[in-house]
């Protein structure tokens, strides 16, 4: 038969899009990482402003990174590589152009109402539910954008980086989707389908494969297309790629629960998220021995190339977080790990080394390409982003496993009368304050870095020529199914063909195929612990005493969810002795069925506040929000005078109460006139105040935050809630 | 075991991108494999065998360490006790340790908040006397939601803030607590 040969050009206008927004985003996420890493010694530059506070600004920096740094980085790199591997130009300029333009509205939305308070809270979800749409339509664009691509290929086979984005895809869209499932109960604020415990699991389910899935495939993708690229050499073992792909596939999303050990989770999930994890560490590994294998005999070039130099650090990194990862998800190293720094080095030496070298590496190779200049502007520049980008990484890490580390043994030290023996947490945090200059330093190397390869950037395009044209391509239409292609099975017994690995050769050209075990293997693994966690009633015993929060104390909560205080607190005491000493009892499942979302915290740069409530008068709560440093002169927390000022929006109590009354909280009697409910106890906390000998408060946010701090971990103890 | 062929090139070729037909690594299928049996093992050790689990090593913990700290702690009483405040070194040792442990129920001068006024002469949980006092510090009004400073402090520190507090009486606080409990004279 013979064979048409097709003229097509690739559209690299939206790549050179993709790549610009990827350096400048980078600069912004990276830049409000330095403001609070600044932060976190010099409280002060909080400026006494809400929209500056650690609180909101540290989920502008994980979302600007992730979302808008390693997104943008990722379509562009798959813009550029899907399209060549699949010899196709993508399936429709416009869905590209609504893509890119929608996400980048979506990320500036992001940049707006973060700062303002507007947040469901949950870690790298925090985005409101209008928002959450606008996610979902944009990555149902993308999807069919590059299905549809995919379905008019000229290629018969799908390479390996192919695979990586088609899970990239479907793993995303099913993870955000139902992570992200809430109420709404006003225009800016939702309520969670789940409570507690579910709700905590949901979280750690998304936020695990959000970097399994946002951070690690669509990556290994990238690194699958430009590593072999930029070296010319041959990818070192195709069996490799099947197995590890498969593999991460299958096993990542089991491994969420390792994000809740010693926690309320039931233990049979905390131990699966362990193992899974630990099963995860030679799958995560083959994708970087596929990478630096792919090297040999290429070494040379890598100490002339500064995109190999990139390429091999972003590597190595990745072999380094993936031996890191599973170590932390074994319980006895989490209990000293966990609500540390040391996790906070773990996912910045993964996202500085691996998700960033990659993607300098990547724009750098790229630019002369997309802009026709045969070479980047500066060759010295990009050495130096790189050794700048080294070192500042280093610092970093250095520093910040010192620094978990060192406040992870202080908390758990007693003396030798069994005393704790640092029983302040003040003290514990004072310890880290040089640590925290020199990660600030690393932090500002590194961005150093990236702000060097903006201006390479910009220099690069202007050395452009003026008409930048698609470039053309050509290659023969697929004619038929292919099959006559597929690996002969010459009598081969069903063990010796499926060892062989010959039959995902078959799967490699049946894209709809391919794609369908892909979410059968997502959804398998998430439905194996998810439908147990929220069927078996059993695993949330209920507690009688525990009972909804009044309209009150259910705003001033919402307050601290928009002011974040989980970023720094949290609301969760594992059962050791050294945190019962120094917290109280050990928080149980049945305390959090009225929490929507849960609030369980993943770092503790404050101390724990699940028993805090009556354990300090209102009027210490006062001061201390005034001016934390008034009742701790060592904190670091910023102030909060806003909340002494602002009157609490009564309108907004029944709309609330309303949506978590859908929600089935049993509310009972308080249903009908909840406002006046709250006036009721805003005025007598008020008044308490005063009798403390403090200002006149009356019908200020801060009351109601009081309200909810004073219950907090409360009703376990209390039979004589019911007057409330 | 013959000696498998490396770099055999694979008839792929995607935009330019070729593959080897490589094997596994041995090491990397050999701990790949050793993961999962140990994964299985752990799984019916802790939850089909029902071996102790994170909240038995906490019940096990709390155990060993009640079974090993001292039942009580002995401190001065008395008269012994009540010459203490007039020893300006302790009482002022007593009195940092009231303002960062006690001053949050009782304020820093014990006019009292939450915590009664001990300044006056009226006295809810105790006497008043220094083995009254003592017993209230070292006990708590669990109750009451003080806790017991027994477990918490030395001797010497029981001792200090009991003196201290011993000083209180008869001062005159920024802000007085209405007096609460029984007259003592």
């Amino acid at each position: 038969m013979e064979q048409r040969i097709e003229r097509f050009r690739y559209d690299d206008a939206v790549v050179r899009l993709f790549t610009g927004a990827t350096v400048i985003w980078g600069i912004v996420g990276m830049l409000v990482g330095v403001i609070i890493a600044f932060q976190l010694f010099m409280p002060q530059l909080s400026f006494n402003l809400p929209w500056l506070t650690f609180g909101r600004l540290r989920p502008l920096h994980t979302n600007a990174v992730i979302f808008a740094f390693a997104g943008n980085a990722i379509f562009a790199g798959m813009y550029y590589s899907t399209q060549r591997l699949l010899k196709a130009r993508m399936f429709s300029d416009l869905l590209s152009k609504i893509h890119f333009w929608g996400w980048q509205l979506i990320i500036v939305s992001a940049a707006i109402t973060l700062p303002l308070g507007i947040t469901q809270s949950k870690e790298y979800a925090e985005l409101e539910w209008p928002i959450d749409i606008a996610v979902a339509l944009i990555w149902v664009v993308f999807a069919i954008n590059f299905f549809g691509t995919m379905a008019k290929r000229r290629e018969r086979h799908l390479y390996v980086a192919i695979w990586f984005y088609i899970a990239t895809i479907i793993a995303i869209a099913i993870l955000y989707i139902f992570n992200n499932l809430a109420l709404p109960a006003l225009m800016f604020k939702s309520y969670s389908l789940y409570a507690g415990v579910q709700d905590a699991f949901m979280q750690w389910w998304y936020g695990h494969n959000a970097v399994a899935f946002f951070l690690t495939t669509p990556f290994l993708g990238l690194m699958y297309y430009f590593l072999p690229k930029a070296a010319d050499r041959p990818v070192y073992s195709y069996k490799l790629s099947i197995l590890h792909f498969w593999s991460l596939v299958f096993i990542y999303i089991w491994a969420g629960p390792h994000h809740l050990h010693y926690t309320a989770l039931p233990e049979w999930a905390s131990t699966l998220g362990m193992l899974f994890s630990l099963m995860l560490w030679m799958p995560s590994w083959g994708g970087m021995i596929n990478g630096l294998l792919t090297l040999r005999g290429r070494w040379d070039r890598v100490a002339a190339d500064p995109v190999l130099k990139f390429f091999v650090v972003a590597v190595t990194f990745y072999g380094m977080s993936t031996f890191e990862g599973p170590m932390l998800s074994i319980k006895s190293v989490n209990s000293l790990s966990h609500y540390t720094d040391w996790t906070i080095a773990h996912v910045h030496s993964g996202a500085l080394g691996w998700n960033g070298f990659l993607a300098f590496g990547m724009v750098y190779w790229l630019l002369p390409r997309l802009y026709k200049t045969g070479k980047v502007w500066s060759h010295k520049m990009m050495e130096l982003h790189f050794w700048l980008g080294t070192v500042g990484i280093l610092l970093y890490i250095v520093a910040i496993y010192s620094a978990g580390v060192t406040q992870g043994l202080m908390w758990r030290a007693f003396d030798a009368t069994g005393r704790l023996a640092y029983p302040d947490f003040v003290e514990t945090v004072m310890q880290l304050m040089p640590m925290y200059m020199v990660r600030a330093l690393g932090g500002i190397l590194y961005i150093t870095g990236a702000i060097l390869a903006g201006v390479n950037m910009i220099m690069t395009m202007r050395m452009a020529p003026a008409k930048l044209e698609d470039p053309e391509a050509e290659a023969p239409a697929l004619i038929g199914d292919g099959s006559e292609l597929d690996p002969p099975r010459e009598g081969r017994g069903a063990i010796a063909w499926t060892t062989s690995l010959a039959w995902h050769r078959i799967w490699e050209r049946k894209g709809v195929l391919f794609t369908v075990w892909v979410a059968i293997s997502v959804a398998t693994a998430s439905l194996f612990e998810i439908i147990p966690t929220f069927l078996i009633k059993s695993n949330v015993p209920t507690i009688a005493s525990v009972k909804p929060y009044t309209p009150l104390e259910n705003y001033g909560r919402d307050l601290y969810v928009a002011e974040g205080c989980y970023n720094c607190h949290s609301q969760m005491i594992r059962p050791m002795r050294h945190e019962t000493e120094r917290y109280g009892e050990y928080s149980k499942p049945g305390e959090f069925v009225y929490d929507r979302p849960f609030q369980w915290g993943s770092r503790r740069i404050g101390p724990d506040l699940h028993r805090i409530g009556g354990k300090y008068p209102h009027l210490w709560h006062v001061r201390h929000m005034e001016e934390p440093r008034s009742t701790t002169p060592q904190s670091i927390m910023p102030p909060y005078p806003w909340l002494a000022e602002n009157d609490i929006d009564y309108e907004t109590i029944q709309p609330r109460i309303d949506a978590l009354l859908m929600l089935g909280v049993p509310y009972g009697d308080v249903v009908n006139n909840a406002e006046q409910v709250a006036r009721d106890q805003a005025k007598q906390i008020a008044d308490e105040i005063v009798a403390q000998g403090g200002p006149d408060l009356a019908d200020k946010d801060i009351v109601a935050l009081i309200a909810y701090l004073q219950r907090l971990g409360t009703d376990i103890h209390s039979g004589d809630t019911a007057g409330r | 075991m013959s000696k498998e062929i490396l770099d055999q090139l694979l008839d792929h070729d995607y935009d330019g991108i070729k593959e080897y037909d490589n094997p596994l690594p041995g090491w990397w299928k050999f701990l790949w494999y050793a993961s999962m049996v140990f994964s299985a093992i752990y799984f019916v050790w802790f939850h089909i065998l029902g071996k102790p689990g994170v909240l038995d090593s906490y019940e096990s913990d709390m155990a060993a360490f009640e079974a090993s700290k001292p039942k009580s702690v002995q401190t001065l009483g008395g008269d012994a006790l009540f010459a203490l405040t007039s020893d300006s070194e302790r009482v002022g040792a007593g009195r940092e340790i009231f303002v960062s442990k006690c001053a949050a129920c009782h304020t820093n001068d014990g006019g009292g908040l939450i915590g009664p006024n001990l300044c006056d002469n009226y006295w809810k949980n105790s006497d008043g006397s220094p083995d009254g006092v003592m017993h209230t510090i070292k006990k708590g009004v669990i109750e009451k939601g003080m806790i017991a400073w027994e477990p918490l402090l030395t001797a010497e520190e029981l001792e200090n803030v009991a003196a201290f507090v011993l000083t209180l009486r008869g001062t005159t606080p920024e802000n007085p607590k209405a007096p609460e409990g029984d007259l003592y004279e």
